[in-house]
């Protein structure tokens, strides 16, 4: 059993140790530029962002004594460093590399400035500037109409010079800048003090607020976290539990569960040879989260148990009119129906019988209660042993075991084989894997890994691994994405080869032993076929329908598989803002809700609105979403969470493939941002958001971000989750939203075990393979230990 | 009011005693056959002569009320013209001004109940007014399945049927006429399979409630209380009198046909399927999902998933127009076959969607019905709901079925639709 998790899990440490990072340079510079904490070669690294760290309080010590920082920036050492000029080519140079490094290289003025101030001292006093200007950032008055008025006023005073800008909904980020432009109240101030060019004095105080409150209702970049204090929206974050591990020893519930039909049908394979379709007559299987699960699927009425039974028969029948062929036995006699309790008995119920239950059924097979008819016997032996609780239901249920603990139980080697073969073969207990439950092998960690190591070699577990990623993502239904035919010609093949694709990946990353978390995501190399090949590009593919390995930069992982870019993607051109949100909900397991009811009403109208804007050539995607998205009610998933994130991946097309170009002839601009890294979504609309973000330039830098950089501990936790959920049922991605239905009845030390399990699982990604933490869910404490929960 | 409600029932339970006794049925027979049961309640409903039966419909996809709802004097539009072509405009009462509990994608749990944690219509009905029946519910659909089921009780999805060979299994389970009724194999006369299945099953299920913390003991609860209900059978003849012709063409059901593939014949499928539940009296409660919550199924006459239908970029809604009227073409099927069936006498069909108009996932004008009902229900006309949401529809139909005075109901809205009543 590996160390476990104490404390809380790394990706809200990070979220508190990165916070309010990226307006650094509006600290030191005065004119300052749109927060950017982290560039993107360093945004793909695993080390905090550029400027992090750092004691303000040792800072100002310096700032004032040991470095003489005031003796030069006198007064303004407060933080607001007003008179710095923009143009001077050395605030240009802090711009550019960030006022930690600038402050380590450069200051105090003079030869060899690092021997009288280091890089602590620098990233001191950059903490202690960052938080000078936090503390001085103006909190502008919330009018909920100044807008209103600010448009009257827009109309009569700006829109003669300005009606482009606000047709396209942009002011120029280099002209903002020029003029020092990124939040609300700058905006004001220069309002106030030179708009209107004419005549500067006509609009001031209350009506540069209300124009500056305007034009902030459709502009959307620069973004700057202090807009969002301007904000009416409230936020639609939802209140979160924090991810707590406070449990010794994580306990899962006692519980049952029923076969689904596949399983059910699995296992008659497997125990007899039955092939026959059956499973419509077993209760329909439920889900859980993305997965096929059982957990809360019931016998919710005799009509259900009628049908259990009609299947049992069925197969009991089958077997009588074969001579029970599957027995081996030769001829149905007393040695048969001994044969029968010893072997095949066992199997069924998937532990040794009880004495009641071996008296009761020996009686029948052996003829007693049948005249003397063995073969009768054994059939409706079969028949009640296929309908029986103790073949329907998974047992999960343990026995006590003191050391423990009052009130805990221990799964039996029993449970544990038929926990390990249903999670990672859909189907029975059998060959070693049952010997080994038969002679109590399975309460040693190492014997329960060597099990799954051995069941994970099966064709069954590639083929789970095949289908689980898109049982995960949704992504087969790329086969259904519609695609403009006069652009790419007939697709449904290459979709078809896609799905397939992710698949490969999938298993190759999950089961081979030498790969890496980082392969889940990291560009490098993926598996095509030619036709595959051919579309993407890469030369050396596959030969002709053999999916093969082949290096590439631009592909590799699940972000960059075609399926999910192309699935993810409209007609003609990507959707960045589904391409964000399912990065959102499915890598990295965050709460994003749905579109709220009418909120496409906005867009329609700005696209009747925009038709102009839309239809030029020179617009580009990008463009066009950034438009149709922005207002107010928009913003507050759309500024931050999504549409700088899907922004990212513009340099990848609507069928996945790399480029530089648009249809139109247009650069491609693939310069991306990821705000909210960690498990909590921070809403716009939040004043008090945490306004943490890093920065990318395309999608291969998103994906190594997600690999081994920023994001990685939020995707490697998502994925830790993802496969707990397959196998128990109980969805841990929902713990920490105390809203969540499914489990918020949940008892708090229950919880709290199920988190530091899934700590467990993420430690395994952090210094071994996917693999590794597949062969070590068996080893779960929360799996192998259980208590019955009262929820 | 408490003991009007005890009246209704009791009333109920004597008229349906006097039905039994006027048959010369043992108790233990109706009990055992779900057939013969099934004869009964069918007959002491049509002595009660008021609706007794409920059929709920799902429609993905929601409508644009302006090419959705008739006008005044029910001239049908784009997208509701399958009333008119399958005779039934008359048979609806068009409901305008409707709302959801929650609208859009990723909500199904909000079609049939409240929310999450409600308890849904179907199952309400199957707990009040289809108690009795053979089959409390059946809770069929067609690419329902991709997310929580919209059938639930309390925190509990029941997921919703879309094979039509398991639908079908269910009504042939409830008809007696499978499972452990006969011995398989050789036959013998000192053993009666279901009573050794039963004994064992029941032993085995007793061995494992005090191993278990609440939420589980009652998935075990529901199991025994299925094996107790099969047990009281165990024993008795199955045989129903031989001089019922009419239910006769229900004791040997035979699996629907459909032509076509894919959604359409699945779809088409249940409804028939729900409607030969209803009309062999199998349950009092039945419920069709048309579609799942994500509109990502294919509907005949659009190349491409549903939802695409809705967002595309044309103003004059082509696409929409040509799904919506499809699936409001399968509500009117469902209550054309219903009609074919008899069932308008004593069935009250209510339709609901997951939004209004599809594209902006909007929360208003959503498509809604009831139809049915005798002359319980005002039919041929439109009501405005005033905004009120579809537990207020539920709500309004429960009472009109009565099931509102059943000990076991619980009130799904405090609100009802007015003018629906007949």
């Amino acid at each position: 059993m590996y160390a476990k998790f104490k404390h809380a899990p790394p990706a809200r440490a990070l979220k508190l140790g990165v916070g309010l990072l990226f307006s650094f340079y509006l600290v030191a510079c005065g004119t300052p530029t749109p927060g950017s904490s982290s560039n993107s070669s360093s945004s793909s690294s695993t080390s905090l962002p550029n400027g992090s760290g750092g004691d303000p309080i040792l800072g100002e010590n310096r700032f004032f004594g040991g470095a003489n920082c005031i003796s030069c920036h006198g007064s303004n050492g407060n933080g607001t460093f007003a008179n710095l000029d923009v143009d001077n080519l050395l605030v240009q140079e802090a711009i550019q590399i960030g006022v930690e490094e600038y402050i380590y290289l450069r200051m105090p003025l003079g030869a060899s400035p690092q021997t009288q101030c280091d890089r602590a001292c620098a990233k001191d006093i950059a903490a202690y500037l960052r938080r000078q200007r936090d503390q001085a950032v103006d909190q502008p008055v919330v009018d909920g109409t100044a807008h209103l008025r600010g448009e009257v006023e827009f109309d009569n005073r700006c829109a003669s010079c300005h009606s482009d800008e606000r047709l396209t909904g942009l002011f120029s980020e280099a002209s903002l800048r020029t003029k020092g432009i990124f939040r609300r109240s700058q905006l004001q101030d220069y309002i106030d003090i030179a708009m209107p060019a004419s005549d500067p004095s006509s609009c001031t105080g209350t009506c540069a607020s209300d124009v500056a409150a305007y034009i902030i209702t459709w502009h959307v970049l620069p973004i700057d976290p202090a807009v969002a204090l301007d904000k009416v929206q409230g936020g639609t974050d939802r209140p979160l539990r924090s991810q707590q591990c406070t449990q010794s020893t994580s306990y899962g519930d006692r519980s049952l569960r029923l076969l689904t039909p596949e399983e059910y049908q699995n296992t008659v394979k497997d125990l007899f040879g039955y092939t026959v379709d059956i499973g419509f007559l077993l209760p329909v299987a439920g889900h859980k989260g993305s997965f096929t699960n059982n957990s809360d699927t019931w016998v919710n009425s005799s009509v259900e148990y009628s049908s259990i039974i009609q299947a049992a028969e069925k197969i009991a029948q089958w077997s009588a009119d074969n001579n029970f062929n599957w027995a081996g036995c030769g001829s149905l006699d007393q040695n048969c129906a001994s044969r029968f309790m010893s072997q095949f008995a066992p199997m069924i119920f998937r532990r040794a019988l009880t004495d009641a239950e071996k008296t009761s059924y020996t009686a029948l097979v052996s003829g007693q209660m049948t005249d003397g008819d063995i073969k009768q016997g054994l059939t409706v032996a079969l028949g009640a042993m296929l309908s029986s609780p103790q073949f329907l239901y998974r047992h999960e249920i343990g026995e006590q075991n003191n050391g423990l603990g009052s009130g805990a139980y221990e799964l039996t080697s029993y449970e544990v084989a038929a926990f390990l073969s249903y999670t990672f073969t859909r189907s029975t207990p059998t060959g070693a894997l049952w010997q080994a439950a038969q002679s109590d092998r399975l309460r040693d960690p190492a014997r329960i890994r060597s099990e799954a190591s051995t069941l994970l070699n099966s064709p069954a577990a590639q083929n789970i691994m095949d289908q689980l990623v898109h049982d995960w993502l949704k992504t087969d239904a790329v086969t259904g994405a519609p695609k403009d035919p006069d652009l790419f010609g007939n697709v449904e093949a290459i979709k078809r080869d896609m799905v397939m694709e992710l698949s490969r990946v999938f298993r190759n990353v999950m089961l081979n032993p030498e790969e890496r978390f980082s392969s889940l995501y990291a560009p490098g190399k993926t598996f095509v076929n030619s036709n595959l090949a051919n579309h993407y590009g890469l030369s050396g593919g596959g030969t002709g329908n053999n999916f093969t390995q082949v290096n590439s930069n631009e592909r590799g992982g699940i972000l960059l598989s075609g399926a999910f870019l192309t699935y993810h993607g409209d007609f003609k051109e990507p959707s960045p803002i589904r391409r964000a949100a399912y990065i959102r909900r499915n890598l990295l397991c965050q709460f994003m809700p749905p579109p709220p009811a009418g909120v496409n009403i906005e867009r329609s109208n700005k696209a009747g609105e925009l038709g102009a804007f839309l239809g030029d050539p020179q617009t580009t995607n990008r463009m066009a979403f950034h438009r149709l998205t922005e207002g107010p009610v928009c913003l507050e998933c759309h500024a931050e969470l999504i549409n700088p994130l899907g922004f990212g991946l513009e340099d990848y097309d609507t069928l996945g493939r790399f480029r530089f170009t648009d249809a139109k002839g247009n650069s491609i601009n693939a310069r991306g941002r990821l705000f909210s890294p960690f498990t909590d979504l921070q809403f716009y609309g939040d004043p008090e958001r945490d306004t943490t973000f890093y920065d990318f330039e395309g999608g291969r830098e998103l994906a190594q971000m997600l690999a081994t950089g920023e994001a990685a501990p939020t995707a490697k936790a998502c994925l830790a989750m993802q496969l707990y959920n397959y196998a128990t049922g109980v969805l841990v991605d929902s713990i920490t939203d105390s809203d969540s239905a499914s489990t918020a009845n949940l008892e708090a030390a229950e919880r709290d075990g199920y988190n530091c399990d899934v700590q467990d699982m993420v430690d395994v990604l952090d210094t071994q393979s996917p693999r590794d933490m597949l062969e070590s869910m068996g080893t779960l404490e929360s799996i192998r230990y259980r208590r019955a929960w009262n929820h | 009011m408490r003991i009007q409600y005890k009246d209704k029932f009791d009333k109920q339970r004597r008229n349906f005693i006097k039905t039994v006794t006027a048959a010369g049925i043992s108790p233990s027979l109706m009990r055992s056959c779900g057939m013969v049961g099934a004869m009964m309640m069918g007959r002491s409903a049509e002595a009660a002569g008021a609706p007794n039966k409920s059929l709920a419909i799902y429609v993905a996809g929601g409508a644009v009320s302006e090419l959705w709802l008739p006008s005044s004097n029910l001239a049908m539009k784009p997208m509701s013209k399958g009333f008119e072509t399958h005779g039934v405009k008359n048979d609806i009462h068009y409901l305008t001004n409707g709302t959801l509990t929650g609208a859009g994608h990723g909500q199904m749990f909000h079609r049939f109940a409240g929310g999450y944690s409600e308890t849904s219509f179907d199952v309400m009905m199957g707990k009040t007014i289809s108690a009795d029946f053979p089959l409390q519910f059946l809770n069929v659909g067609a690419e329902s399945s991709s997310g929580e089921s919209p059938t639930r009780e309390n925190n509990r999805g029941i997921a919703t049927i879309d094979d039509p060979r398991a639908a079908f299994s269910r009504l042939t389970s409830a008809l007696g006429s499978s499972g452990g009724t006969t011995s398989p194999g050789s036959t013998s006369d000192t053993l009666n399979p279901k009573r050794f299945y039963v004994d064992r099953h029941k032993e085995a299920i007793q061995a494992l409630f005090g191993k278990l913390g609440q939420h589980e003991r009652e998935k075990l609860e529901s199991h025994l209380a299925a094996i107790e209900q099969i047990e009281a059978t165990v024993g008795t003849t199955t045989s129903p009198p031989a001089n019922q012709a009419p239910v006769q063409a229900c004791g040997n059901l035979s699996m629907p046909s459909s032509s076509g593939s894919g959604f359409d014949s699945t779809a088409k499928l249940q409804i028939d399927i729900a409607v030969l539940a209803l009309s062999c009296n199998l349950t009092a409660s039945a419920s069709i999902a048309f579609g799942d919550d994500n509109n990502k199924f294919y509907v005949p006459g659009y190349n491409g998933p549903l939802h695409d239908s809705h967002h595309c970029c044309e103003l004059d809604r082509t696409n929409y127009t040509i799904t919506a009227a499809y699936m409001f073409g399968l509500a009117a099927l469902t209550v054309k076959k219903a009609k074919e069936a008899g069932l308008l006498e004593s069935t009250i069909i209510t339709q609901v969607s997951d939004m209004g108009d599809g594209k902006d996932h909007l929360n208003s004008n959503v498509p809604m019905f009831i139809a049915g009902g005798g002359g319980a229900v005002q039919t041929g006309k439109i009501s405005d709901m005033g905004g009120k949401n579809q537990t207020a529809m539920y709500e309004t139909v429960a009472r009109i079925l009565g099931a509102d005075q059943h000990p076991a109901y619980k009130t799904l809205s405090s609100s009802t639709v007015s003018g629906v009543a007949g």
